[in-house]
C-alpha cells in the first residue's frame, strides 16, 4: 500500500501530541481514583466526614488535585464546621475554573456564614479571572497560531490582503488579552493569596502578640503577605495591613501544595 | 613689600587689646554696680480693647530673674518680650535689660498695676504702682458712667444636663459675649478641660446671636460640642477659653513712619492679636452609674432611648438550612459603642458570630441605626422555634430601664433528606450567575472526567509546549525571507539573473559532457562557449551581445582571482573561439575531458568569488 501526504501528516501529528502528553500520562500513582472519589461521596451522604475527608485528602496526596476534590473537600470541611479551611479548598477549585457557579456559590456562601464581606474586583481582575489560567493559554495559543497562518499568508500572498490583515491584528489583539489575562493568574503564583483558617484573628499593629490590635480577619477571609517577621506576617485586606501568626493563614496554591500538605489532623476529634 | 604686609598685623594688635580692655572694664562695672528698676505703663489711659505695654528696665544686672504681673480682674496680660541693650558713650557704659508686657482692659474702669517688689540678687527693690485708665469706646456710656466696671468681653458655658448617667451623651455650649466696638479671631481654643471621665468632641461654631446683657449689647459667638459620661462621678467644668482680640497695633514699639496714620491704620487693617484669657463661671456635671436594681440581664450597657426590631428568614426551610436573624437598633444614645444582643438558643441550633452588616451613625456618634446580622441553622427537627432575641437599654429621661423583645419565631422545618442537610442538586455544567446563595451550599461534584487535568500536569507547564510554540514563530520567519527573497527576484534583474547563472552553466555543462562521450569537438566547445557565456553574462547582468571574453576576463581580473586561473579561463575562451570560428578540428577526448574539468573548476572558483 503506498503511502500518502496524509498518512505522513497523521504520523507527524500523532508523534507531536505523543511528545507533548507523554509527561501527562506516567505522572500517576496506582490508586483507583474512581472509587475513592465515590467512596467519599458515599461517606459524605452518610455525613461520615471524617472519613470523607480522609478520602479526598488522600486523592489529593496521590496527585489527583483536581478542582473536583478540592470542590468535595470544602463541602466536607464546611459540614465539619471548618469554615475557613472550606474557603482554602473552594479557592483552590476556583483556580481550575473561577466562572464555576457551584465553586463560587459555596465559597461565598461560606465567607457569608463566616462574615467575611464581599470584595470588589477590579476591571483587570474581573476580565481575567473570566476564565482559568489554562483557557486564558489554549485561547491564547489559538490566538498565535492564527495569527502566525494569517501571517504566512499575507507574506506569501501580498495582494488583496486587507481582509487578512484584519483578521491578523484582531487575532494579535486577542493573543494581547489573553497574555495580559494569563500575567494576573501568573502573578497569583508568585505571590499567592492566602487563606485565614482560624477563628477570631485579629491583625495587630505589631509582629507580637502584647501589640494593640487594628482590625478583626474573619474566618475565611482572603489576604495576600506584605512583610514576614519570624512567626508572623504582615497581611492586606482590603486597604488595610496587619500583624497576625503565619500558623492562622493557608496559602492557595493548587499549583505546588507538597505531598502530606492537605492533612487536616483534628478533623476526627 | 614685606613691610607692607605686616602692617595690618601689627594694626590689629592695639584694637584687640582695647576690645579685651573695654570687656574687663565692663564686666568689673557690671559686678560693682548697684541694681536699679524702674516700670512704667504707657500709655495710661487707653481704651476698652486697645493694647498699653508695661515696661520694666532692670539696670546693674547681669542675668536679671524676670519681674511677673499678677492676675488683676478686666486686665489680660502677654508678654514679656526681653530687650537687652549695652551702649557706651564717652566712655559711660550703659547696659540694661528691659521686659516688656502687653496689657488689655476688656472692661472699662480705674486698674492699679502694682505695687511690687523685686528682687535682684541680695536686694529687695520696691516698684511704686502705676493706675491704667480704661475708658469705654463708646462716648456716651464714657461719659454717663453708667456701666463703670462692665465687662466688654467675657464668656459662659453651659450644659445641656448636669445630672447625667454614666455613657448618657449631653450637649456643651460656650458662648463669647463680644461687645460693640471689640473684634476677636476665629480661632479659639480651650484650655483646663477634663483629661477623663468625659468624651468632649470637636467644639463647632452655631450661628451667632445678638445678646443684651445688663443693657448693653453683645454679639455672641457660640460653639457647641457633644459629651459623654464615661465614668461615675462628679467633674468641674471651668476651662480658660483662649481667644484673640484684635487690637490696633501699638505705635509706639516701632519707630514711626509715614503710614502711622489712623486712616492707614483702619483702611490696611493695622490690627494684631492678642491673645486673651476668658475665665468662666464653672459648671459641675454629676455622673451617676445605671441603677443596679432592675438591671435586666440583656441589659450590655446601651443609655438612651432606642428602637429595636428582629427580622428572621427564611421560616420554611429544611433542617441544616441555614436561617438569617437581622436585628436592627436604632435611636439616639451611646449607639457607636453598642454591640449585638446575645441569642441564648439551645443545642437544637448551631450559631455563628453576629456580625455588623450596616452601621448609619451621625458624626458625634450619639444617633443612627446599626444592623446586626446572625446565621443559625436548626440541626433537628426539635428546633422548630428560635428564641426570643431580647434588647435592653437604660432610658435616661424616665430613668428607667426598657425591654424591647422581639420573637419567639416559628420555623417550618422539614427533614433533611438521608438524615443530613438538605441537598441541592448540583449542576456541574451550567454557567450563569450564582442562584443559590445564602440557602446553602450546592452538593457534591462528580468525578472529573480526566483524573490527569491537574494544575500541575497542565499542558502549559511542560517544556515540549514552549518548544512547539517555537513553530509558527519559525514558520512566519521563513515565509517572511522567502517572500522578501521572491519580490526582490522579481523586482532585481541582476539579482535574479545571479541567481540563475550556476543553473544555466550547469546546462551548458551537460551538454559539453553528452559532447564529449560523442567525442563531438565542435558541438563539445559550443557547449562550452554556451556555458561560460551564459554563467557570465547572467552573473555580470551582461546584454547579450555584450558577453565577450574580453569584457568577462575584465570583470574577473578585478574581483580577486589568481593569475593562473585567470591564464586558464583565457586560454578556455580562446580555444572555444579556435574551435567555433577558426575551424580547428580533430580535438582528441582526453583534452576535451580537461577542458572540461578545468571549466568547472574555474566556475566553482567563480562562484566563490565577489565579481
Amino acid at each position: 500500500m503506498r503511502s500518502g501526504p496524509a498518512t505522513h501528516w497523521s504520523i507527524c501529528c500523532g508523534l507531536l501530541a505523543a511528545f507533548i502528553m507523554l509527561p501527562a500520562l506516567v505522572s500517576f500513582a496506582d490508586t483507583d481514583p474512581s472509587a475513592e472519589f465515590a467512596m467519599a461521596a458515599t461517606a459524605y451522604d452518610k455525613a461520615d466526614f471524617p472519613e470523607a475527608a480522609q478520602a479526598y485528602h488522600h486523592l489529593l496526596e496521590s496527585g489527583y488535585e483536581t478542582k473536583e476534590v478540592f470542590y468535595n473537600l470544602g463541602n466536607v470541611l464546611f459540614r465539619s464546621d471548618r469554615v475557613g479551611e472550606a474557603v482554602w479548598a473552594y479557592r483552590n477549585a476556583w483556580h481550575f475554573a473561577p466562572r464555576d457557579p457551584d465553586i463560587l456559590a459555596n465559597m461565598r456562601f461560606a465567607q457569608n456564614v463566616a462574615g467575611v464581606p464581599e470584595t470588589k474586583l477590579s476591571v483587570y481582575q474581573a476580565v481575567s479571572t473570566h476564565f482559568s489560567l489554562s483557557r486564558w493559554v489554549q485561547i491564547g495559543t489559538a490566538a498565535y497560531w492564527l495569527s502566525a497562518i494569517l501571517l504566512c499568508i499575507i507574506f506569501l500572498f501580498p495582494m488583496n490582503s486587507r481582509l487578512l490583515v484584519r483578521f491578523a491584528g484582531l487575532s494579535a489583539l486577542v493573543l494581547l488579552v489573553c497574555v495580559l489575562a494569563s500575567a494576573y493568574w501568573i502573578s497569583l503564583r508568585t505571590s499567592p493569596e492566602h487563606i485565614v483558617t482560624k477563628a477570631n484573628v485579629k491583625a495587630m499593629y505589631g509582629p507580637f502578640a502584647e501589640s494593640t490590635a487594628f482590625f478583626n480577619l474573619p474566618e475565611g477571609s482572603v489576604v495576600a503577605i506584605e512583610e514576614t517577621a519570624h512567626d508572623w506576617v504582615k497581611v492586606r485586606s482590603g486597604t488595610r495591613s496587619g500583624w497576625i501568626e503565619r500558623s492562622a493563614i493557608r496559602t492557595v496554591s493548587p499549583w505546588k501544595e507538597p505531598s502530606g500538605a492537605y492533612t487536616v489532623s483534628s478533623l476526627k476529634e | 613689600m614685606r613691610r607692607w604686609q605686616s602692617n595690618p598685623v601689627r594694626r590689629q594688635k592695639p584694637r584687640t587689646l582695647i576690645a579685651v580692655v573695654v570687656t574687663l572694664l565692663a564686666a568689673l562695672t557690671y559686678a560693682f554696680a548697684d541694681v536699679s528698676v524702674t516700670f512704667d505703663v504707657q500709655p495710661r489711659t487707653i481704651k476698652v480693647g486697645d493694647s498699653a505695654v508695661c515696661t520694666f528696665t532692670i539696670r546693674g544686672a547681669n542675668n536679671p530673674s524676670t519681674p511677673s504681673l499678677p492676675q488683676i480682674d478686666g486686665l489680660q496680660f502677654s508678654g514679656p518680650a526681653v530687650q537687652r541693650n549695652f551702649s557706651m558713650v564717652n566712655g559711660k557704659i550703659d547696659n540694661y535689660v528691659s521686659y516688656q508686657y502687653q496689657v488689655v482692659p476688656i472692661r472699662n474702669g480705674s486698674f492699679s498695676i502694682g505695687p511690687f517688689k523685686y528682687q535682684a540678687g541680695n536686694q529687695v527693690l520696691d516698684l511704686p504702682s502705676i493706675t491704667l485708665q480704661a475708658l469705654s469706646r463708646s462716648a456716651d456710656a464714657s461719659q454717663s458712667g453708667q456701666q463703670q466696671g462692665q465687662d466688654w468681653l467675657f464668656a459662659r458655658l453651659s450644659a445641656s444636663k448636669t445630672n447625667v448617667i454614666n455613657q448618657e451623651s449631653f450637649e456643651i455650649l460656650i458662648s463669647v459675649y463680644i461687645a460693640q466696638g471689640l473684634s476677636i479671631g476665629r480661632e479659639i481654643s480651650l484650655a483646663n478641660m477634663p483629661d477623663a471621665g468625659l468624651t468632649i468632641q470637636n467644639f463647632h461654631e452655631i450661628s451667632g446671636v445678638r445678646e443684651a446683657v445688663n443693657n448693653k449689647a453683645y454679639e455672641v459667638k457660640r460653639f457647641r460640642a457633644n459629651a459623654r459620661a464615661l465614668t461615675e462621678g462628679t467633674f468641674v467644668l471651668e476651662p480658660v477659653i483662649r481667644a484673640s482680640l484684635r487690637v490696633p497695633r501699638n505705635s509706639r514699639s516701632r519707630p514711626r513712619s509715614m503710614f502711622d496714620d489712623s486712616f492707614f491704620d483702619s483702611f490696611f487693617g493695622r490690627t494684631e492679636a492678642q491673645p486673651v484669657d476668658l475665665h468662666v463661671k464653672p459648671v459641675n456635671i454629676t455622673v451617676a452609674a445605671v441603677p443596679g436594681e432592675g438591671k435586666p440581664e440583656s441589659f450590655s450597657g446601651a443609655v438612651g432611648l432606642f428602637t429595636f426590631d428582629v427580622d428572621v428568614k427564611p421560616t420554611e426551610l429544611t433542617v441544616g438550612d441555614p436561617v438569617t436573624m437581622t436585628a436592627r437598633i436604632a435611636g439616639q444614645g451611646n449607639i457607636d459603642s453598642l454591640s449585638a444582643p446575645l441569642l441564648k438558643a439551645d443545642d437544637h441550633f448551631k450559631l455563628y458570630e453576629s456580625r455588623l452588616v450596616s452601621k448609619n451613625i451621625n458624626e458625634a456618634g450619639t444617633a443612627g441605626e446599626k444592623i446586626f446580622e446572625q446565621v443559625l441553622i436548626p440541626r433537628s427537627e426539635d428546633a422548630a422555634t428560635v428564641p426570643p432575641l431580647e434588647f435592653s437599654f437604660f432610658d435616661p429621661e424616665k430613668k428607667a430601664y426598657q425591654v424591647i423583645r422581639r420573637g419567639p419565631f416559628t420555623l417550618a422545618l422539614k427533614p433533611a433528606e438521608n438524615g443530613t442537610a438538605r441537598i441541592v442538586q448540583s449542576t456541574t455544567e451550567r454557567a450563569g450567575p450564582t442562584r443559590i446563595l445564602g440557602t446553602d451550599i450546592v452538593y457534591l461534584k462528580p468525578p472529573p472526567s480526566a483524573w490527569n487535568d491537574t494544575l500541575k500536569s497542565a499542558v502549559y507547564t511542560r517544556s515540549s509546549f514552549w518548544i512547539v510554540q517555537a513553530i509558527p514563530l519559525l514558520g512566519v520567519a521563513l515565509v517572511y525571507v522567502t517572500s522578501l527573497r521572491k519580490r526582490q527576484l522579481q523586482t532585481d534583474v541582476a539579482f535574479a539573473r545571479r541567481q540563475r547563472a550556476p543553473k544555466a552553466a550547469r546546462a551548458g555543462l551537460r551538454k559539453a559532457e553528452t559532447a564529449l562521450r560523442e567525442t563531438n569537438a565542435a558541438e563539445f566547445y559550443e557547449a562550452m562557449w554556451d556555458a561560460l557565456s551564459s554563467y557570465f553574462g547572467n552573473r555580470l547582468n551582461l546584454a547579450p551581445g555584450e558577453v565577450t571574453d574580453r569584457s568577462i576576463l575584465d570583470a574577473v581580473e578585478h574581483s580577486g582571482m589568481e593569475m593562473s586561473d585567470i591564464s586558464i579561463l583565457k586560454s578556455l575562451f580562446s580555444e572555444c573561439d579556435e574551435r567555433r570560428f577558426a575551424g580547428r578540428t580533430g580535438a582528441d577526448k582526453d583534452t576535451m575531458s580537461k577542458d572540461l574539468r578545468e571549466t568547472q573548476r574555474v566556475l566553482r572558483i567563480c562562484e566563490r568569488l565577489k565579481i
